[in-house]
């Protein structure tokens, strides 16, 4: 008699989802076990605690679980429950900070220093969003974490389109000063191992 | 590029099993409260439904409309009886007197009497 569990974990993410659609919820649990991190991570690249960022992808995925059917497969099912907590997110952020999205920072809010980020060699990706502004880093997140087009991401924070790619340019600006040294030093080290 | 590719790698957690095992969990909880909420739901509207099929009094207009179709079918039958009685006479009768092109005259106006007789009974039956 065949593992069925071993059968769950070798399945591809569409069978899973067809079972779960099918009210299959062992076979979304392994949807869960597979991608449970890349969300739990892309919350709190957005800026939630890890608790809070718990709490949500768990409603995330409940979430995804009621709306499995409208699932049609056309992107991966990651890709799909992280839009679905960047949502959940933002809208529990929003109503938390009550931020005006629309605000441009000062100019000297920046907390990066350039010059501090020559002095940092190794710096990861998620200590480099910590330096970003709040709402940069929630559209850089969106945009890039979660997958989102500008249009998508201005949709959800109800902020004008222009103001989120602003957003998205200064963040990624930073974060590009940021982890400079970073890239550079990876790329030096692909350059020799193929020499 | 790089950057872009930082973003789409995934960190990987320790609890990542138990992060499933929760929101597993959670799902057999929602399902659960969902099938109690169904059945609950369920046996309160047959409640209700019963309580006003009771309450409309149709047991009891049902009761008497079947006493009455039975009193009905009893008097149907009492005058079949009744009928074919009177035509076994009326047999009997011609039988025993007139020639033999009279008893063939008269056994058709009896059948034809009788088949009327049928006849009206079906149809009182069907109304």
């Amino acid at each position: 008699m065949p593992d069925i569990g071993a059968a769950r974990a070798s399945a591809h993410d569409l069978e899973l989802v067809a079972q779960a659609a099918a009210g299959g919820r062992p076979a979304f649990g392994e949807l869960v076990r597979r991608h449970g991190s890349a969300v739990r991570g892309l919350l709190r690249r957005m800026g939630a605690d890890p608790a809070l960022a718990d709490d949500i992808a768990q409603d995330a995925f409940l979430a995804a679980f009621e709306q499995i059917a409208e699932f049609r497969g056309e992107g991966a099912f990651q890709a799909w429950v992280k839009r679905i907590a960047a949502r959940l997110y933002v809208k529990r952020w929003r109503r938390d900070r009550r931020e005006d999205l629309v605000a441009e920072p000062p100019e000297d809010d920046a907390r990066i220093n350039v010059g501090e980020a020559g002095a940092v060699a190794r710096i990861d990706l998620d200590e480099a969003l910590g330096a970003l502004t709040p709402v940069e880093r929630v559209c850089v997140s969106m945009c890039y974490g979660a997958g989102m087009s500008h249009s998508e991401a201005a949709l959800a924070l109800n902020t004008p389109l222009g103001t989120v790619k602003s957003h998205v340019k200064r963040g990624m600006d930073k974060l590009r000063t940021r982890l400079a040294p970073q890239i550079g030093a990876g790329n030096d080290q692909r350059a020799s191992g193929h020499g | 590029m790089e950057l872009e590719r930082a973003f789409g790698e995934a960190p990987a957690f320790a609890d990542a099993d138990g992060f499933a095992a929760r929101v597993t969990a959670r799902l057999d909880q929602s399902w659960s409260y969902r099938q109690v909420l169904i059945g609950g739901l369920g046996i309160a509207g047959g409640l209700i439904g019963g309580a006003q099929f009771l309450g409309s009094g149709l047991v009891t207009q049902l009761a008497a409309g079947a006493a009455q179709t039975n009193e009905l079918i009893g008097r149907l039958a009492v005058a079949r009886g009744s009928a074919m009685s009177a035509v076994q006479a009326l047999t009997d009768a011609v039988m025993a007197g007139p020639t033999l092109d009279a008893r063939i005259l008269l056994m058709s106006v009896a059948l034809a009497a009788v088949a009327g007789g049928l006849f009206l009974t079906r149809a009182i039956r069907e109304i």
